[in-house]
């Protein structure tokens, strides 16, 4: 591997942050198998993380806090020229299989590379790892149709260097982390809804919180159906293009850190959405965009905010690294002294451990959960003058929309047991959890071994503890990832359901 | 401190700072307007709360100082360091027999006296005549300050000395202070780094050069922990109110957050640590001894609540949830800030470890 582009991935290009340099499957050890087992895939994974290693080198590292001071001062502002850059190495595809024109990134190559990325910046891993929420969201409901869609549109704007963002609007002004439980939705305020008429929909809501709101081309939204009766079953979603007549984005927040992925509020006044960008309206079949899809979405994307947040903690382990090594403590040379050294191990240590889980998480996820219903078979490989010829690109939107693949899909999503989707998704509870909260550790801990040096936001660390903060919030709370995992995993041994009277 | 004077300061802070929501917020902001700093200054000094500590021989002020602290900090923390940072100032310069500057007064914060030493300042004496040359990182309000007091030890004899200096007139080539840089809290307080290039001035710039003047001053420091703490306590009632406030409006799940017995333990939580921080620099404002450092004891006391604070205003963001991480809601502030102030007056490792050989020699 490349020493130079391992040592730029420092965070901040600092000189001299490199920890001791590790092989790939030194790195990853839980991967050894796959080298065994899979050889072309443990290949594909190591080139991918390879690709964005220089990525993240080049292009990331070296602009994070110029950026991010940039976006302070105007939350509105767009780094373009990270994104051409981005584009360039066909990460807001790369999960997409190459039959459709992605890269055909396994999931597993897809997930650790989000974790490169947040070890330079956290805030631009979300930014373009949050597309992945979207798709997610769109690949758990098999509609095949939403995901020709989906997949056509961001791999051909990335092909013409424009990065196209699908942002997921679920949180409500009256519904936070309980619109993330799918048994919590009937209890939730959740008001956006979309109302049947000739030819699509209706739609009306105001979401808030949404990541890249208002970069997003796409916006994928969840909407009870106003005709029903507010059930799981009558949830949908629906996907409506920027620009939509009735859609606005009225405010960007400002947000204590992450400012390089917006937040936004994103309303819909009778914003008309089509057919055919409504993902599965058929409430008889069982609604796969309830219970089901939450959980499969949830599985998937709290393992991504494991990734994110072991590459905090390893950055948290390096910035404190450089800076033990640049300077003195009472007197002496810091890293000439025992107990900073250990205090640098158990940085290390921590953010092992974080990768570790999300590893373990997403084998998970990738063996049992959603992912591996769509995603774990070897990709084919079609060569890009293939998947990109215009000619085949409608034969395969033929196939897509033919009634048969709807078919096979809705068997492939229902030869998934209850059993396999809630070990899948309790795991990544656990990922999520864990992570963050070693993240936060490492924050913390990195912080006051560097006393009041770590409190410049030139030195890094501080940006650190303000990113790492909402890693314990998003894609539902900390609290509220340890309830679903109780439930899935513990709750089936309590005699009872709990009263929650008050104390 | 009587009762009916506690209360009079307490109307008197939270008024001011109830109809100066503005002010706070400009001096919180990235984009500082200048002027906010210099309005803070008259304002402050208008209501007499820049020299409350002048009296070095019965420092009964003690316990009001602490009070305006904590005051202030349930508003703003800054606001409240920038009114402890210039009492201290005041007290080492009455104990100079100095009277006390207009404008700001700059001061190492982020530094222990046992820390003091360890500067890369070196100063070399020649007659009448000094000569500085190094550096010294993060000044407390050095930016906007007229006045710099900074701790120093002579080469010649390695005594301790305050050099006392006026910032307007010093030669900028001689005396660098860089342009204020972003931390991550305590943002109302700006800090620089100072430069000195063979700076030369008189011996009449320095100041509690005697032994008991140096002494007084590293008593002065260890005391200050006291008003830290009061400033901690501040960020912690006020994270804990608002989280509880949050709490008792918000919905989730179809009834109010409060009643879910999850949120009902972590405020629980958060009421305890928020409660013993309180009772602390509360009972050791009155008993505290003038004449010497404070005890190993309240040292454990205060470097605890500089290591719990930051956790409990995590706690707070934590139930707020996407809001509480927002600039709208006051509570990221005190996250950040809380952090900040776990490094007032020292590294807490150095603490640790000045505690620990104090009690082993």
């Amino acid at each position: 591997m490349n020493s130079h582009l391992i040592n730029e991935c420092a965070p901040l290009g600092l000189p001299g942050a490199t920890p001791h340099e590790l092989s790939f499957l030194e790195r990853y050890p839980e991967l050894c198998f796959l080298a065994k087992s899979d050889p072309h895939l443990a290949r594909q994974v190591e080139a991918s993380y390879k690709r964005v290693i220089e990525f993240t080198a080049l292009y990331v590292a070296p602009h994070v806090l110029d950026i991010e001071i940039k976006m302070s001062k105007d939350p509105s502002y767009v780094p373009e020229e990270l994104l051409k850059k981005a584009c360039e190495y066909g990460l807001f595809s790369a999960m997409f299989p190459s039959y459709i024109g992605g890269a055909g990134v396994h999931p597993l190559g897809a997930f650790i590379n989000y974790e490169v990325i947040a070890t330079a910046c956290v805030g631009i891993a979300n930014l373009i790892g949050v597309n992945g929420l979207g798709i997610c969201c769109i690949l758990a409901t098999f509609d095949p149709r939403a995901i020709a869609v989906i997949a056509n549109t961001i791999c051909e704007n990335e092909r013409k260097g424009v990065a196209t963002f699908l942002s997921t609007c679920v949180t409500e002004p009256g519904a936070g982390s309980d619109a993330e439980d799918a048994d919590e939705f009937a209890g939730a305020q959740l008001t956006t809804s979309a109302k049947k008429v000739d030819g699509g929909y209706l739609l009306n809501g105001t979401k808030i919180f949404i990541s890249n709101g208002s970069l997003a081309t796409l916006h994928a939204v969840m909407a009870f159906d106003a005709d029903g009766s507010h059930l799981p079953k009558d949830q949908m979603l629906l996907i409506v293009k920027a620009g939509s007549e009735g859609l606005s984005v009225p405010r960007i927040e400002k947000k204590m850190g992450q400012k390089v992925c917006p937040a936004a509020e994103v309303n819909f006044d009778n914003v008309f959405v089509p057919d055919q960008m409504v993902c599965r309206k058929d409430k008889e079949d069982d609604s796969y965009f309830s219970y089901t899809g939450i959980a499969n979405v949830l599985g998937a994307t709290r393992v991504g905010v494991g990734a994110f947040a072991t590459g905090v903690a390893e950055s948290a382990y390096r910035t404190a690294l450089s800076y033990a090594r640049t300077n003195e403590f009472l007197g002496q040379p810091m890293d000439q002294q025992q107990w900073v050294r250990i205090e640098l191990a158990h940085l290390a240590r921590r953010a092992q451990v974080a990768r570790s889980t999300y590893i373990g998480g997403l084998l998970s996820v990738s063996s049992i959960g959603l992912v591996s219903t769509i995603a774990s078979k070897r990709d084919p490989n079609i060569p890009s003058w293939i998947s990109h010829n215009r000619a085949i690109g409608k034969v395969r939107d033929t196939i897509f929309n033919a009634n048969l693949t709807d078919k096979i899909l809705k068997h492939v999503a229902k030869k998934q047991s209850v059993t396999e989707r809630d070990t899948a998704t309790a795991y990544a509870d656990v990922a999520k959890v864990s992570c963050s909260e070693l993240a936060m550790e490492n924050c913390q801990k990195a912080i006051t071994l560097m006393g009041k040096g770590g409190l410049r936001h030139d030195n890094g660390a501080e940006k650190l503890l303000r990113d790492v903060k909402l890693l314990q919030i998003y894609e539902g709370t900390n609290q509220v990832n340890m309830l679903d995992f109780i439930k899935r995993r513990v709750v089936t041994k309590f005699n009872t359901t709990p009263t929650d009277s008050t104390i | 401190m009587d009762n009916e004077t506690k209360i009079m300061l307490q109307k008197s802070v939270n008024d001011w700072c109830n109809n100066n929501t503005d002010l706070i917020q400009r001096l919180e902001s990235l984009d500082k307007n200048p002027d906010a700093l210099n309005t803070l200054y008259n304002e402050l000094n208008q209501l007499g709360l820049l020299s409350i500590f002048i009296d070095p021989e019965t420092r009964q002020e003690i316990s009001m100082l602490a009070e305006v602290a904590y005051q202030f900090a349930l508003h703003s923390a800054g606001i409240a360091l920038i009114v402890v940072q210039q009492n201290l100032a005041c007290s080492l310069l009455a104990q100079a027999k100095l009277d006390v500057p207009t404008g700001w007064v700059a001061l190492p914060l982020y530094d222990s006296a046992v820390e003091w030493s360890y500067q890369k300042i070196r100063c070399q004496q020649e007659g009448t005549a000094l000569c500085f040359n190094g550096n010294w990182s993060s000044i407390s309000l050095l930016p906007v300050a007229n006045t710099l007091l900074l701790p120093v030890t002579i080469d010649k004899d390695n005594t301790l000395s305050f050099l006392n200096i006026n910032l307007t007139t010093a030669d900028n080539d001689s005396v660098e202070v860089s342009p204020a840089f972003t931390t991550l809290g305590l943002r109302g307080v700006p800090s620089s780094d100072l430069c000195f290039n063979e700076y030369s001035v008189s011996t009449d710039n320095l100041i509690l050069n005697s032994k008991e003047d140096s002494d007084y001053a590293a008593n002065l420091w260890s005391q200050a922990e006291i008003y830290i703490m009061a400033i901690r306590s501040g960020i912690a009632e006020s994270s804990y109110t608002a989280a509880n406030d949050y709490a008792e409006e918000r919905k989730q799940g179809g009834k109010i957050i409060i009643e879910h017995s999850l949120i009902r333990k972590m405020l629980a939580d958060m009421y305890k640590e928020k409660s013993a921080l309180e009772e602390n620099w509360r009972a050791f404002s009155h008993t505290i001894r003038t004449d010497s450092g404070i005890s190993d004891g309240l040292m454990g006391i205060a470097m605890n609540s500089a290591e719990r604070l930051p956790w409990l205003t995590s706690d707070g963001i934590q139930i707020l949830g996407g809001v509480g991480y927002t600039e709208d809601y006051i509570q990221e502030r005190r996250y950040r800030d809380a952090k900040q102030c776990e490094f007032l007056l020292g590294h807490p490792q150095a603490k640790a470890f000045t505690t620990w050989q104090g009690n082993a020699s």
